[in-house]
C-alpha cells in the first residue's frame, strides 16, 4: 500500500489499517486520527507533523521513520518498534508507550507529559529539553523497569515523575527538572546531576553512588536509606533533607549546606564535611569515622552517640551543640 | 456598667480574630521562643499575659514590628505568619500611642486616588483580593463589601516602605496557587501604590513639585493617569492643615510636623525613597529566570502548542538570516541548515533569545507575528502565537523598557549597510526596525520623515498570495545607506494609508511605483532625508529613538496623531475601507531583494516597501518626497495633491511573470538624478 492509497481510503472513513506496508512512505502532515496501524509497517516513513492522534500503533514498526513533530496525543504505541526513530518537537502527551523500544529515539523537545512509559526501553534516547511531566516510568512487579541507560536527559522536565526502580545508571541529568519525582529505588549511579532541580524529590532507597550533584538543589529532598557513597555533593543546599540511615561513606559535601538535616544513624565515614553548614543538623547515632569536619559549622546540631572520636573538628564551630555524651557544647 | 480597660477590649477583639491558634503560637513563640504546636500546650498560656509580655518585650510600636519580623524570619512558614503577625499588628496598634497612622486627610485623599487607580486595572478584582488576603488573611472572602481604599490604608499602615509592601506581597504571593499570575498582579499593586511612599516629607516641603511627581508616578503607571489639577486639589485641601502621617493618639501634636519641616530627612534618603519601583526590562527578566520559570515556560507552550512549530517560529524570529531560509517551504520542508539549526538548540534557548531582544510583551508578539507572515501559510502559526504569548505573558507582563528619549528629527547621513537580521540591543539604538502590528490600526502615517529607517525597508518579505492586485502599496524605494546621491524629502507630512477599495482607487491620483530602469546592487550612493517642516511627529509607543546609523523611519502607526486637523483628513481618505485596510496593511511587504529578486528577469524591478500597504492622503500644501536609491535609480517620487492615493502593487511577481510594480504610474511621478 502506498501513502496515496491509505489517504485515499482514509478519506472514506476506513480506519483499519492493521498490518499495512507502508515502508519508506511520505505522509507529510497528513491527518490520520484515529487510524489503526497496528502491526504496520512504517520503517523510514517521513510523518513528520501528522496527527495521528488516538492512533493504534501498538506493535507497529516505525524504525529510522521520521516523526518530528508528530502529534501522537493519546495514541496506543503499546510494543511499538520505535527504534531510532526521529521524534523532534512531537506531541506525546497522554500516548501509551508501555514497552516500546525507543532506543537510540530522538526526541529532543518533545512532549511526554503523562505518557506510560512503564517497561519502555529508553536506552541512549536523547531526550533532551522534554517534558515528561507526570510521566509513568516505574518498575513493575519489581521486574520490569525503564532503561534510561546512557540517555540524554538534559535539561529534562521530570516534575511529578514516578521513575521508581528505573534504571538512570550514567544518565546526563545536567539541569533537568525532577522537583517532586519519584526516584524511590532508582537507579542513579554515576549519574551527573550538575544543576539539576530535586527540590522534595523522593529518593529513597535510590543508589546515587559517585553521582555528581555540584549545584543541585536538594532541599526538602527524602533520602532515607539511600546510598550516596563516594557522591559529589560539593555546595549544594540540602536544607531540611532527610537522610537518616543513608550511606554517606567518602561522599564530597564541602560547602554545603546541611542546615537542619536529619542525619540520624547516616553513614558519614571518610566524608568530606569541610567548611559545611551543619547547623541544628541532626546527626544522632551517626558514623563519622576519619570524616573531615574541619571549619564546620554544627552549631545546635544534635551529636548524641554520634561517633566522633576519628573525625576531624578542627575549626569546626560546635556552640550549643549537643555532643555525644549529651553534654551542651558552650 | 463595665468599661473595658483598652487592653481588656484589645484582647477581647483578639480573641475574636481569624486564625487565632496561629495567632496564639506567633505570641507564644514571640514572649518565650518556643514553638508550641500542641493544643493542650498552647490553651495553657492566657491571651491576657501574652500580649502584656509582649508589650513588654516590645515597648513601641516599631520595636514590635522588628520582635515579629526577627521572629517570623526564623519560621519555616514566614510567608503565612507574615499575615498572621499583620493581623496582630493590626489589633495590637491600639496599645501602641505611637503606631503611626495614616488617617489624617493628606493621606485619605492619596488612598482614594490609589485606590481609584487600581480600579481602573483590568484586574482590579484581583488586585483586591490580593490586597484583602494580605490585610485580613482571608482569601475571596467577603471582599465586595470593604472598600478598597480602606484596605489600601491598612496595607499602609502594615508596609509603611515599598520595601516592606514588596516584601510582604512578595512572599504571600508565593503561598497563593497561582504565583506567576498574582506576582504580575503584585507588581501592579507596587506600582500603584508608589506616590504613597514618597517622603511624608516631600509634599508638605515642595507641594508644587509633589503633585507634578505623584502625578507623574501615577500617569507612568497607569493608562488612565490621574490628572495633576485632580492630585492637586486632593493635596491642596489637606495640606494646609495635617499633611503628614500623625500619630493616632496625638493627630494634633507637632513634633511630626517639626521633623517635617525640619532637616531630619536628610536629602539622599528622600532622593532614594522617591525612587519608584522600576519596571524590569525584559533583556533583565530573561537573564534573571531562574531554571524553574524556564521549565514553566516550557511546560505552557507544550500544553497548548506543537513544540517544533514553536521552535521554528521562534528560531526564524531570531535568526531567519543566518539560515537563508526561504521562507517559501511548507512547515517541515524546511532547508537542511533549518532541521540541523532546529536540533542543536532547544526551544527554551530560542524563546529567551526573542525574547530579550523585546521591549516589552506587545513588540515580542507583533515580532512572531511578522515572522508568521512571511512563512507560506501563516495562519497555520497563529495558534501557536497565541500559545506562546499565552506561556510568557505571566511572568513578561510587567516588563518594560525604560521611556526611550524621542530624539529630534535629525539629518544624518546614512553610514554602512544596514545589517539584515541584527537584532536590537537595550544599550545602544535600535538596529532591528520595529513594526506596529497595522492590523490594530486602521490608519498609518509618515510620523516623521526623518524617522524613516532603511532597515525598516529591507526587512519586508514577500506578501502572501492572498495579498491581490487590487491590493495598494504605499511605495518607498529602498535606501543604500552607501549612495551618495543625497535627496531631500520636504514636508512629508501625514500619509494616510487608504485601502484597496474601490473608492480609495478612484480617488487615487497618484502612484507612487517607481519605475527604475533595473536593479544595481552595485551601485552606491547615499541618501539623506531632510525634514523642512518641524510638524513633523516621532512616533513613541515602541519608544524606539531612530538609529543612529539610521536616520529614515517610516511609522506606520496611528497612535499617537496629535494633530486633529491632520486625522480628520486620514478618516476622509480611508472613509471606510478601514476594516480591508487593516488586513491589508497586515501583509507583509517584500524587500529584501538579494533573496527575493532572483527568480524574476534581468529587468525586473524591484522595490522596497515600508510597511504601509495603501494610498496615501495628503494635504494640497503638504508634499512629501518619496525617496529611491540605489541598488535602485536615485528618485525622488512627488507626492503631492489633496486626497491622493497611492495604489501600487510591492514587489511581488504578479502571476503573469510581470513584475507588479512595473505599472505605469498613476499620477505624476518624480525622477529625481543623483547629484
Amino acid at each position: 500500500m502506498n501513502a496515496q492509497e491509505l489517504l485515499q481510503r482514509y478519506a472514506t472513513n476506513e480506519l483499519n489499517f492493521s498490518g499495512a506496508n507502508l515502508t519508506g512512505a511520505q505522509l507529510m502532515g497528513a491527518d490520520l486520527i484515529g487510524i489503526d496501524l497496528s502491526n504496520a509497517d512504517l520503517r523510514n516513513a517521513t510523518l513528520i507533523l501528522a496527527y495521528l492522534n488516538r492512533a493504534t500503533l501498538s506493535h507497529a514498526h516505525l524504525m529510522s521513520a521520521n516523526l518530528s513533530g508528530i502529534n501522537l496525543s493519546q495514541a496506543n504505541l503499546i510494543r511499538a518498534n520505535l527504534r531510532d526513530v526521529d521524534l523532534h518537537g512531537a506531541n506525546l502527551q497522554g500516548a501509551d508507550l508501555r514497552s516500546a523500544d525507543l532506543t537510540l529515539a530522538h526526541l529532543l523537545d518533545a512532549n511526554l507529559m503523562d505518557t506510560d512509559l512503564r517497561n519502555a526501553d529508553l536506552s541512549g534516547a536523547n531526550l533532551t529539553g522534554a517534558c515528561l511531566r507526570g510521566a509513568n516510568l516505574r518498575e513493575e512487579n519489581n521486574k520490569y523497569s525503564a532503561n534510561l541507560r546512557g540517555a540524554n536527559l538534559r535539561k529534562t522536565d521530570l516534575q511529578g515523575a514516578n521513575l521508581t526502580g528505573a534504571d538512570l545508571a550514567k544518565v546526563d541529568l545536567r539541569g533537568a527538572n525532577l522537583s517532586e519525582a519519584m526516584l524511590r529505588n532508582a537507579d542513579l549511579r554515576e549519574a551527573d546531576l550538575s544543576d539539576a532541580n530535586l527540590r522534595g524529590a523522593f529518593l529513597t532507597e535510590a543508589n546515587l553512588t559517585q553521582a555528581s550533584l555540584r549545584h543541585a538543589n536538594l532541599t526538602n529532598v527524602k533520602l532515607e536509606r539511600a546510598i550516596l557513597i563516594e557522591a559529589d555533593l560539593a555546595t549544594v543546599n540540602l536544607t531540611g533533607a532527610i537522610l537518616p540511615d543513608a550511606k554517606l561513606q567518602k561522599a564530597n559535601f564541602a560547602w554545603a549546606n546541611l542546615s537542619g538535616t536529619k542525619l540520624s544513624r547516616a553513614n558519614l565515614s571518610r566524608a568530606n564535611l569541610r567548611r559545611t553548614k551543619l547547623i541544628d543538623a541532626n546527626l544522632t547515632d551517626a558514623y563519622l569515622a576519619r570524616a573531615d569536619l574541619s571549619e564546620s559549622d554544627l552549631t545546635d546540631a544534635s551529636l548524641v552517640r554520634a561517633e566522633l572520636s576519628s573525625s576531624n573538628l578542627s575549626g569546626a564551630v560546635l556552640t550549643n551543640a549537643v555532643m555525644p555524651d549529651g553534654s551542651i557544647y558552650r | 456598667m463595665n468599661v473595658l480597660s483598652p487592653f481588656d477590649e484589645t484582647v477581647r477583639d483578639l480573641t475574636l480574630a481569624q486564625h487565632l491558634p496561629r495567632i496564639k503560637k506567633l505570641l507564644v513563640y514571640a514572649c518565650t521562643h518556643h514553638w508550641e504546636s500542641n493544643a493542650v500546650g498552647l490553651a495553657s498560656y492566657h491571651l491576657h499575659d501574652l500580649v502584656k509580655q509582649l508589650v513588654q518585650i516590645a515597648p513601641t510600636f516599631s520595636a514590635l514590628k522588628i520582635h515579629l519580623n526577627g521572629v517570623i524570619q526564623t519560621l519555616n512558614k514566614s510567608a503565612e505568619y507574615t499575615l498572621v503577625a499583620n493581623t496582630l499588628m493590626r489589633h495590637l496598634q491600639p496599645l501602641y500611642p505611637d503606631a503611626v497612622s495614616y488617617s489624617s486627610e493628606h493621606y485619605q485623599s492619596l488612598y482614594f486616588i490609589a485606590a481609584q487607580h487600581l480600579e481602573q486595572d483590568s484586574d482590579a478584582k484581583r488586585i483586591k483580593k490580593l490586597i484583602h488576603f494580605v490585610c485580613r488573611d482571608q482569601w475571596g472572602h467577603d471582599t465586595d463589601t470593604v472598600e478598597l481604599h480602606t484596605l489600601i490604608e491598612e496595607l499602609h499602615s502594615l508596609t509603611p516602605t515599598s520595601d516592606e509592601l514588596t516584601a510582604v506581597l512578595e512572599s504571600v504571593v508565593q503561598t497563593i496557587s497561582k504565583p506567576d499570575k498574582y506576582r504580575a498582579i503584585a507588581q501592579r499593586i507596587i506600582q500603584g501604590l508608589a506616590p504613597l511612599y514618597y517622603p511624608t516629607t516631600h509634599a508638605l516641603m515642595h507641594p508644587e513639585q509633589a503633585v507634578s511627581e505623584i502625578s507623574e508616578a501615577l500617569s507612568e503607571h497607569s493608562a488612565q493617569p490621574q490628572s495633576s489639577a485632580q492630585l492637586k486639589v486632593c493635596l491642596s485641601e489637606t495640606q494646609p492643615r495635617d499633611g503628614v502621617a500623625t500619630p493616632k493618639a496625638n493627630s494634633s501634636s507637632a513634633p511630626l510636623v517639626h521633623s517635617a519641616t525640619g532637616n531630619s530627612t536628610p536629602p539622599a534618603d528622600t532622593k532614594s525613597q522617591r525612587k519608584l519601583p522600576e519596571p524590569m526590562s525584559m533583556r533583565k527578566k530573561v537573564a534573571s529566570l531562574p531554571p524553574e520559570d524556564l521549565f514553566e515556560l516550557r511546560n505552557e507552550i507544550h500544553k497548548f502548542t506543537n513544540p517544533l512549530l514553536a521552535k521554528y517560529l521562534l528560531f526564524m524570529n531570531s535568526y531567519a538570516s543566518a539560515v537563508q531560509e526561504t521562507r517559501d517551504s511548507k512547515p517541515g520542508q524546511w532547508n537542511i541548515m533549518v532541521w540541523d539549526a532546529l536540533k542543536s538548540t532547544d526551544i527554551d534557548t530560542l524563546l529567551c533569545d526573542g525574547l530579550k531582544h523585546c521591549r516589552n510583551l506587545g513588540e515580542f508578539e507583533r515580532s512572531l507575528k511578522r515572522t508568521a507572515r512571511q512563512f507560506s501559510r501563516p495562519k497555520q502559526y497563529s495558534g501557536v502565537i497565541s500559545a506562546i504569548v499565552r506561556a510568557v505573558t505571566p511572568m513578561f507582563a510587567d516588563c518594560q523598557e525604560p521611556p526611550a528619549i524621542v530624539y529630534p528629527a535629525v539629518q544624518e547621513e546614512v553610514q554602512g549597510t544596514p545589517t539584515y537580521g541584527k537584532r536590537r540591543s537595550s544599550d545602544g539604538p535600535p538596529s532591528e526596525p520595529i513594526y506596529q502590528d497595522i492590523s490594530e490600526q486602521p490608519s498609518a502615517y509618515f510620523d516623521s520623515p526623518s524617522s524613516f529607517d532603511p532597515e525598516r525597508l529591507k526587512r519586508q518579505n514577500n506578501r502572501p498570495q492572498s495579498f491581490s492586485e487590487q491590493e495598494t502599496a504605499f511605495e518607498v524605494p529602498a535606501l543604500d545607506p552607501a549612495a551618495p546621491g543625497k535627496f531631500k524629502v520636504s514636508e512629508v507630512n501625514h500619509v494616510s494609508l487608504a485601502s484597496d477599495s474601490t473608492a480609495a482607487l478612484e480617488t487615487a491620483a497618484l502612484d507612487a511605483s517607481v519605475k527604475p530602469p533595473g536593479l544595481d546592487s552595485t551601485a552606491s550612493k547615499s541618501v539623506d532625508l531632510e525634514p523642512t517642516e518641524s510638524d513633523s511627529y516621532l512616533d513613541n509607543t515602541e519608544n524606539e529613538p531612530p538609529s543612529q546609523s539610521s536616520p529614515l523611519f517610516l511609522q506606520a502607526n496611528s497612535e499617537n496623531v496629535k494633530d486633529d486637523r491632520a486625522n480628520e483628513k486620514i478618516e476622509q481618505a480611508i472613509n471606510g475601507p478601514e476594516s480591508r485596510l487593516g488586513q491589508q496593511l497586515n501583509q507583509p511587504l517584500k524587500a529584501n531583494s538579494s533573496e527575493e529578486f532572483h527568480g524574476g528577469s534581468s529587468e525586473e524591478t524591484a522595490y522596497l516597501v515600508p510597511p504601509l500597504s495603501s494610498s496615501a492622503a495628503l494635504s494640497q500644501e503638504e508634499t512629501a518626497y518619496l525617496v529611491s536609491t540605489p541598488p535602485y535609480p536615485t528618485t525622488t517620487s512627488k507626492v503631492a495633491s489633496r486626497s491622493q492615493s497611492f495604489n501600487s502593487n510591492v514587489n511581488q511577481k504578479s502571476k503573469n511573470g510581470k513584475h507588479p510594480l512595473r505599472q505605469e504610474p498613476v499620477d505624476e511621478t518624480l525622477f529625481l538624478p543623483a547629484p
